[in-house]
């Protein structure tokens, strides 16, 4: 076990009046070599875990063992067997060309010039690094998340945390961290810990999520049980001209199929199974219906997913 | 070490990729010291001496670099401390290095042309050993405002406002410190309170070493304070740690 998190609550002080809980209560153990998706809303707790895991704030109460040592306490040796990256937090030189970071970076690890650009040829296996000489400032976003990450990865740590690593990437600069990613904890058997409120980021490369919602930890297993328990996988979306002659349609449609649906002015969301084939009914009923302008079908967000969950 | 030089280097290269700013800054610390050296030689009078203390106070000023109360309290306030607390090192320690880097790219960038400067309007002879005591003097200094700084920095985050420490910040050290008025001339019961004070440990000392009024005594008090200070910093470092609130991604 690298890491037991048993009893811990997280409160911060907003005024001496105000309180707010961040974490209530959490237990969970996590082994060597894991890939753990640590996902939830926003205000959820995710950042506050990461950053009690990593040491850097105390919790209120309950214990936590990083590799079997108090993160807060032994934080100057137990930084050398992590590594972090923080999404909206860069850890690179904004004038200088990327490699400097690199090398600012391997000194605070004892590394020398030398073994930093040993690994650079060798983290050229996973990914294009042809930006290296480029100042960051003018980087994309993408080339940006990629260099913090693997300036996380320098000193080889036995630990990976990636706190919201793909925020405002597109589809294909998220495909190919992503990738990475996998190739880190394939090649170099590290365990990871990603934060993400995209249930996609999360699906492609980990084996086990944890669900925070509102500081509680609602569902701690596998990705493919996460999935497969729900009983709802997909969502037609509908767009309607008037929502209150819509309502009489929709309450029809949840007695008829079974199914659940939300709205919000004026479009509503229908939840159904995709296995048990009510798409095709429930389409021919929607097309009938004069209120409705267009719909469409998507994949259930985790917000929804959550609001589900929570009844 | 290696931390420090790569930093160092990384300093000089940030300033020179801003060249422009790179001058105006350098064009300021000038026209401050001949702005000095007008004053005193017109309203004044002032005798060699005093001119020659004026100058220099003024080129150890340029080396000690400006005001760091604003970065440090920054860092503090929007969280990006969280990033340096996942480095192996005391955030002190972090800053420390950081800050030392920074000055040090500061004496080749604006500490050597300002000395040139203030050799060629009040000449003095400057033998090696007093020139070794100056730089040592010229460390402990620079490690004592950063101190100095360092703790402002964390009053900062009570008070909520930067902005009108910093300045008080900048006051008491111009005041105090030697850089504008010498400390000499002030009366003797208010210069008894002012080397109590660790102003006078930042810019007094080393000028007095250079223009070879001070020996190494002068050293020893400000290693002193130099330890009191990182002792007391240290301290607070820790009770902040425990304080300390990062909320949010």
């Amino acid at each position: 076990m690298i890491i037991n998190v048993k009893n811990v609550s997280m409160q911060y002080k907003i005024s001496n009046k105000r309180k707010i809980m961040a974490l209530k209560n959490i237990s969970y153990s996590i082994d060597e070599g894991e890939t753990i998706g640590l996902i939830g809303l926003n205000g959820a707790g995710k950042s506050s875990s990461i950053k009690l895991l990593t040491g850097i704030i105390k919790p209120t109460s309950g214990v936590i063992q990083v590799m079997n040592m108090d993160p807060f306490k032994k934080r100057k040796q137990i930084c050398r067997k992590y590594g972090v990256m923080f999404g909206q937090r860069s850890q690179l030189w904004w004038d200088l060309p990327v490699k400097d970071s690199f090398y600012v970076n391997g000194s605070i690890y004892g590394l020398s010039k030398k073994e930093v650009d040993r690994k650079i040829e060798f983290y050229k296996n996973w990914i294009d690094m042809s930006f290296m000489d480029v100042p960051v400032r003018k980087l994309s976003l993408g080339q940006r998340v990629i260099s913090d990450i693997l300036v996380s990865m320098l000193h080889e740590p036995k630990i990976l945390f990636l706190d919201e690593a793909t925020i405002a990437l597109d589809v294909v600069n998220r495909k190919n961290i992503l990738d990475m990613i996998s190739k880190i904890n394939r090649e170099l058997k590290t365990t990871l810990i990603i934060t993400s409120h995209q249930l996609d980021d999360i699906e492609s490369v980990c084996e086990r999520i944890l669900l925070l919602n509102k500081g509680e930890l609602i569902y701690d297993g596998s990705v493919i049980n996460f999935l497969k328990n729900s009983s709802v996988s997909k969502v037609i979306s509908v767009q309607t001209t008037d929502i209150e002659q819509f309502r009489d349609d929709i309450t029809y449609i949840e007695k008829q199929y079974g199914v659940l649906s939300m709205y919000k002015g004026t479009e509503a969301s229908i939840f159904y199974n995709n296995e048990q084939n009510e798409y095709k009914n429930i389409a021919n009923y929607l097309s009938s219906c004069e209120s409705v302008e267009t719909f469409n079908v998507r994949g259930i967000t985790l917000e929804e997913r959550i609001i589900l969950m929570e009844g | 070490m290696n931390l420090l030089l790569n930093i160092c280097k990384m300093k000089i290269k940030v300033s020179f990729r801003y060249v422009p700013a790179l001058v105006s800054n350098l064009s300021g610390q000038i026209l401050q010291m001949l702005l000095l050296f007008f004053f005193w030689t017109t309203i004044y009078h002032a005798d060699q001496s005093i001119m020659q203390y004026v100058m220099f106070s003024r080129v150890v000023y340029g080396f000690i670099g400006g005001n760091s109360v604003w970065e440090l309290s920054e860092n503090l306030k929007n969280g990006s401390v969280a990033v340096k607390l996942t480095k192996p090192m005391d955030y002190f320690t972090y800053t420390y290095v950081e800050y030392l880097a920074t000055q040090i790219a500061n004496l080749f960038l604006v500490g050597i042309p300002l000395s040139i400067i203030a050799f060629f309007i009040s000449p003095v002879d400057i033998s090696i050993i007093q020139l070794i005591l100056f730089f040592i003097s010229l460390f402990l200094a620079i490690s004592i405002s950063f101190a100095f700084d360092y703790n402002i920095s964390l009053v900062c985050i009570f008070t909520r406002n930067t902005w009108g420490i910093s300045s008080l910040r900048d006051g008491l050290v111009q005041i105090f410190s030697g850089a504008i008025i010498p400390l000499a001339i002030f009366p003797e019961p208010i210069s008894n309170i002012i080397y109590f004070l660790p102003f006078a440990y930042m810019i007094d000392i080393p000028t007095n070493i250079i223009l070879e009024n001070d020996g190494y005594e002068k050293i020893i008090i400000q290693l002193i304070y130099c330890f009191f200070m990182f002792g007391f910093s240290i301290m607070n470092e820790k009770l902040f740690m425990k304080k300390m609130q990062i909320q949010g991604g």
